[in-house]
């Protein structure tokens, strides 16, 4: 199922972008705590960038937002704070104006989001990966899991594991990923019983939302 | 009312009962406490539960509408009693063969990685491994009551842990019982107590990783593989990077 577009805009309007510059991410830098990915130029001129972040700040408003605009099933708002504040690497894609600071500067809209949680040292997962569904089909998705994986390499944590949908493996193998390496298999336990919200899947493996909780990126 | 104890939690009652009724109350306190973190969150004034079209939830997330309570799973529990249905043996039936759970304490890390070493996982840094199990939100362990052929008193003889953001999401990871001590249930009662553990928080999503040689066992726990075709991925780092 393809994700609805949000019909009512707000700013920066994305559909009038004339050209897009792919800025070479600068993974040479010494932390990847900030990285400007794509500038945007609005018909008018107007320069926005496409921002990397890992370890801000995350406004739970608009997370959910961004989570009903990729066709997510909403959660407890008090799970997703907690949730947030324990998982190891929170990495956020903002729009924003080249000088966020400055007083004339639109708010900055998040876009994108992927979290990780891990032990710190051994194993990790990518969970919620998401991009806003206007700015899909740029390469937003794949920079954004790139530079969370990167900062977790450069963390010495190897095993970097992730859930995803059929229809975006292909797009994780592409970055790297395999599907059951040497034939190990992830598994889903699914509480007995009845269903505890936040969950996505059900026992017999339907959805409760429309689309993957991993990756809504066609 | 005839039956009522075997009827499931109304629609009526708040489910907060479930959180409360705890046939064994230590369940919560086993898994790490909320350490201080680095994330802020901006000033702006926090977002109530969206109502929508979604059931009514109590304030640890849980739902408590019967329609959700029934979709897609067939079976009426009262959620007490599936609790309690998670454990296929008791401590008490481990205690007779001279076992015990472990919760709080830490185990010997030199004795973690024999038991690793004898599983087949590779040895692990001790201090990279201190760090990873201070980060681990549940760590359960056995421990031998008595001294035995196969085993000396107080020797580590089984290992399983799970990290969590503790609220959507939990992995478990590193699931080990001593040869000589495999097929009497052991792997599986390590599993079904972190089930436990996890689920009395309210953790929706519980994961695993399984080796081709134990996705059998893990099935007959009810854990799903691929369930609509979701897999679990891994990366790959390339050669000479």
């Amino acid at each position: 199922m393809l994700p609805m577009h949000n019909t009512a805009r707000d700013s920066p309007d994305v559909s009038y972008f004339k050209s897009t510059t792919h800025l070479q991410a600068d993974y040479s830098s010494e932390s990847l705590d900030e990285v400007v990915l794509r500038k945007f130029t609005q018909s008018d001129g107007t320069v926005y960038n496409v921002v990397f972040r890992k370890g801000g700040p995350v406004d739970l408003d608009d997370l959910e937002q961004l989570c009903a605009k990729v066709g997510w099933p909403p959660r407890p708002s008090a799970k997703v704070r907690i949730a947030l504040a324990n998982s190891f690497m929170v990495g956020t894609l903002t729009l924003e104006a080249p000088d966020p600071g400055s007083p004339a500067a639109p708010p900055p809209r998040l876009v994108g989001l992927a979290r990780a949680t891990s032990d710190g040292v051994f194993n990790a997962t990518l969970w919620d990966v998401a991009v806003d569904p206007d700015l899909q089909n740029l390469g937003l998705g794949k920079a954004l899991v790139e530079t969370m994986v990167r900062a977790l390499l450069r963390l010495d944590i190897t095993n970097v594991t992730l859930f995803a949908d059929a229809h975006t493996i292909s797009f994780y193998s592409a970055l790297g990923f395999q599907p059951d390496p040497q034939g190990i298999k992830g598994m889903f336990w699914f509480v007995q019983g009845r269903e505890v919200d936040g969950g996505g899947l059900k026992r017999d493996g339907t959805r409760r939302g429309a689309l993957s909780r991993q990756s809504p990126l066609e | 009312m005839a039956g009522s104890a075997a009827m499931p939690t109304s629609v009526a009652r708040p489910l907060k009962a479930f959180t409360t009724l705890q046939p064994r109350p230590t369940r919560r306190t086993r898994c790490a406490p909320e350490r201080p973190t680095a994330l802020n969150f901006s000033a702006k004034p926090h977002l109530r539960f969206s109502k929508g079209a979604s059931a009514p939830v109590s304030s640890d997330g849980i739902c408590t509408q019967k329609s959700q309570l029934l979709s897609g799973t067939g079976s009426l529990k009262d959620t007490t009693q599936a609790r309690e249905d998670l454990l296929t043996k008791s401590d008490e039936h481990f205690a007779e063969l001279g076992l015990a759970f472990e919760w709080s304490l830490a185990p010997n890390l030199d004795e973690l990685n024999d038991l690793f070493q004898r599983v087949g996982f590779p040895r692990r840094d001790k201090a990279k491994f201190a760090e990873a199990l201070s980060n681990t939100h549940c760590t359960v362990w056995v421990r031998a009551t008595r001294k035995s052929r196969m085993a000396r008193e107080g020797q580590l003889l089984a290992f399983a842990r799970a990290t969590s953001d503790k609220a959507l999401t939990a992995t478990i990871w590193d699931v080990a019982v001593t040869p000589g001590w495999q097929r009497i249930g052991l792997g599986r009662a390590l599993v079904e107590r972190l089930l436990e553990a996890l689920t009395s928080q309210g953790i929706p999503t519980i994961t695993l990783y399984a080796e081709p040689g134990v996705v059998g066992m893990y099935e007959k726990m009810g854990f799903v593989c691929d369930p609509q075709g979701v897999k679990g991925l891994a990366f790959q780092q390339k050669r000479g990077r």
